[in-house]
């Protein structure tokens, strides 16, 4: 039977704050990079597995109040940072895992984005740190 | 010392600790430069100067 997770209220922190009511995207990918191991005598091309890079993607509103995006991110900007995704708001459990990229690492911060008639919003991306998840 | 001053971060008023925070990947400094976190002064108050005076026989 086909199941799907429907997201309507996940939670996302960055660096301990919870942007969760500035956030409308979040994509969390796990990438461990492949190397290449063929060697004579293969028959089709052989990998295996390096160092983990994975990211986290997320669209924010681009607020510049006080305790919003621009506090949150302006001196995460060339730096390690936990970032956090859990599906729902709800207690941490084995159908609610919490994903947690520890050390991840912000390179470009979009300061604005400004369109006629449209809310400033900005996609920020977190590359590698160290993937963990919580299931209690 | 520092306390939470943003709901963000968790209740307000509360004490942070930096130290274990520090510890989970969190940049502190830039909670501090965010807004997020207040100093708490740590200073107490100072004692009262001693005084020679002798005690009265009344």
């Amino acid at each position: 039977m086909a199941t799907s997770t429907y997201l309507s209220n996940p939670v996302v922190t960055i660096n301990a704050i919870d942007l969760t009511d500035q956030t409308t995207s979040a994509v969390l990918t796990r990438v461990i990079e492949s190397l290449e191991s063929t060697a004579f005598g293969s028959t089709s091309r052989v990998y295996t597995s390096g160092l983990e890079n994975s990211t986290l993607t997320v669209t924010l509103y681009n607020s510049y109040a006080a305790s919003e995006t621009y506090a949150t991110l302006k001196a995460l900007v060339g730096t390690q940072v936990t970032v956090k995704v859990k599906p729902t708001s709800g207690a941490t459990s084995a159908t609610n895992p919490e994903h947690t990229l520890t050390g991840s690492y912000l390179e470009t911060l979009p300061l604005v984005n400004g369109q006629l008639g449209a809310l400033d919003t900005i996609d920020i991306t977190f590359t590698g740190g160290v993937y963990s998840v919580a299931t209690a | 010392m520092f306390k939470i001053s943003s709901e963000r971060l968790g209740k307000i008023g509360d004490f942070f600790d930096a130290a274990a925070a520090e510890k989970d990947g969190v940049n502190v400094l830039a909670l501090i430069a965010g807004g997020f976190l207040a100093e708490t002064s740590t200073k107490t108050d100072p004692k009262p100067a001693k005084t020679d005076t002798e005690p009265s026989e009344d």
